[in-house]
């Protein structure tokens, strides 16, 4: 659906990207991550041409960008910022359907639209057609930002650090939203952040950055448990078993209840994660969790030993310093 | 709504203003009891409404220039294309400004000569800064990101000069309109000098015969006027940016 060949774009004499090569296939999430300066919102902004490249080739749907309007290139695409850049004087109503209304679309059609849009990203619209955007919460405005940007149903999404600006809560609430969202859409989505958390999380496919370049690209787990390079595994840091948690839930853990006395035990939710399951057991002091679903009925338990199992599982190689970083 | 209550108000002020400046036996009572000395407590040749009526149509028509043309080429040159333009401009409207009214109007003399359309050009030149200015100003501080979010969503330039830029940096020029249009009207009072008319007759004339009456007579019309169309300008601007 996306396709870089061999692209690099130069600032004068400053290499901001040297020689990048990604296909992001249709309905894939692929994260670009990487330190400040790494080249990833460059990449990302090469795909509907806010910037142009120096030599390679970007291909959307099988065409060189550079062969399109970017005006209407544009308008195919979904596309979120850090800041989101609501416009401050257009209500939520109006901010949604900018680009319906780019597009022609009749009025009652594009009202419509706003409505369902606002109702996907878990906003009330009632509630909130008629404010401006200084009257939400950043939490909300994000949503709202995400809404825009779904409202004329892009094929595809470019999204640059969108949950960067919320706080932790709202931002895993958001992440979490947007995973539900993205399983029922299965938009290609190019994604940008520089929380490893984060792309750990979402991504189908990580493209790892540094310096211009894709240092290693490959699914999550995959990526933890086998960094390519020292820059890899010193970014991934000493804790990344912890994040190979994070990518599995408790429903692939589950056992039946057999638990006798429940005293003490920490009780987990079934979207819950085994990482979050093994915080708890910490704290807890005990090797052993409860789950229960959502109407709050136990449906089993978890043992230590099955969440230490997933990292034996995962057989990680190099020790997660990085081979420079040795003393 | 308290809009709609607004313009209610707005347009009461100026019905009764316009009232009051009709009231001729009012103000020649009034005056004649601050400057008893005055021999002719009012000016007599023309009725005070009439005088308003023609002050406020020297600042419209100037005001209107200043609009017609100043916001067209401050946007022009905030644009690639007219860039280079830009301090040029600046410094014209700014030795605008700098020149003398009085100045302006006796240089307009030879070339319009005696009459309402030399006052109006002088106005004109006089007003343009405030406005391309603000509007200058107003179009350099928009946020980025918005700017940025515009574009990566499709925005084709003429697009976002008008549903985000122009929109976004309205409170900024109207303020600028705002200190425009007062400024004319107070100046405006120099129209006389090439026979423009307006309030400034019967101030220009008071000061020729000494005659204080008729001076505050001008004065006072023109100070109700100025107090009503910031009034009036502020009303507006609340009106036309609603979200700020």
């Amino acid at each position: 659906m996306i396709r870089f060949e061999n692209v690099t774009k130069r600032y004068g004499q400053a290499e901001a990207l040297g020689g990048v090569s990604l296909e992001v296939a249709q309905g894939e999430l692929c994260v670009l991550l990487g330190p400040s300066g790494c080249g990833k919102t460059t990449l990302l902004r090469l795909v509907n041409r806010l910037i142009e490249p120096t030599s390679g080739r970007i291909w959307v749907g099988g065409r060189d960008v550079m062969s399109l309007n970017p005006v209407e290139l544009r308008r195919g695409m979904g596309y979120v910022i850090q800041s989101i850049g609501l416009f401050p004087h257009m209500t939520v109503l109006e901010n949604v359907g900018v680009v319906p209304k780019l597009l022609g679309w009749p009025r009652e059609k594009r009202e419509r639209r706003s409505r369902e849009m606002l109702a996907l990203v878990g906003l009330e619209p009632e509630t909130f057609l008629y404010r401006y955007p200084r009257e939400l919460s950043g939490g909300q405005a994000q949503r709202v930002g995400l809404a825009r940007a779904l409202a004329a149903d892009p094929p595809i999404l470019l999204m640059d650090e969108p949950f960067g600006a919320v706080d932790p809560p709202t931002r895993a609430r958001l992440q979490e939203e947007f995973l539900k969202l993205q399983a029922a859409l299965r938009k290609t989505i190019l994604f940008v952040t520089h929380d490893l958390e984060e792309a750990v999380r979402l991504a189908d496919r990580i493209g790892l950055m540094n310096g211009g370049r894709i240092e290693q690209i490959d699914p999550p787990i995959r990526l933890l448990t086998n960094p390519q390079t020292p820059f890899v595994e010193r970014f991934l840091g000493e804790s990344r078993a912890l994040l190979v948690l994070e990518r599995h839930h408790l429903s692939e853990l589950l056992k039946p209840l057999q638990a006798t006395s429940r005293d003490g035990l920490p009780v987990l939710s079934l979207s819950a994660t085994a990482r979050d399951a093994l915080s708890q057991m910490i704290v807890a002091g005990s090797d052993l969790a409860l789950v229960q679903n959502q109407r709050g009925e136990l449906v089993g338990e978890v043992w230590l030993s099955a969440v230490l199992a997933l990292c034996r599982g995962a057989r990680f190689s190099g020790d997660g310093r990085g081979k420079e970083a040795r003393p | 709504m308290t809009r709609r209550g607004g313009s209610w108000l707005l347009w009461a002020l100026w019905a009764g203003a316009l009232a009051l400046f009709a009231q001729q036996g009012l103000w020649r009572a009034v005056l004649g009891c601050l400057f008893p000395s005055a021999p002719t407590p009012i000016f007599e040749r023309q009725t005070l409404l009439s005088l308003t009526l023609e002050h406020l149509g020297l600042t419209l028509w100037a005001g209107g220039l200043v609009l017609l043309f100043g916001l067209p080429i401050a946007v022009w040159v905030s644009r690639p294309q007219g860039q280079a333009f830009k301090p040029l401009l600046e410094n014209l409207v700014a030795v605008g400004q700098t020149f003398p009214p009085p100045a302006v109007l006796a240089l307009a003399l030879p070339f319009f000569g005696f009459g309402a359309q030399g006052a109006v050009l002088a106005l004109f030149i006089y007003g343009l800064l405030p406005v391309v200015r603000h509007t200058l100003e107003g179009l350099a501080g928009l946020p980025q990101d918005v700017l940025e979010s515009a574009r990566g969503m499709g925005m084709s330039p003429e697009e976002l000069l008008l549903r985000v830029e122009l929109p976004l940096a309205l409170p900024v020029i109207l303020s600028g309109v705002r200190t425009s249009f007062v400024l004319i009207l107070a100046t405006a009072t120099l129209a006389p000098l090439v026979g423009g008319g307006g309030l400034g007759v019967p101030i220009i004339a008071g000061l020729a015969v000494s005659n204080l009456a008729l001076v505050a007579e001008g004065a006072a019309a023109v100070a109700i006027l100025a107090l009503l169309l910031d009034y009036t300008l502020a009303r507006l601007e609340a009106t036309l940016a609603p979200w700020s």
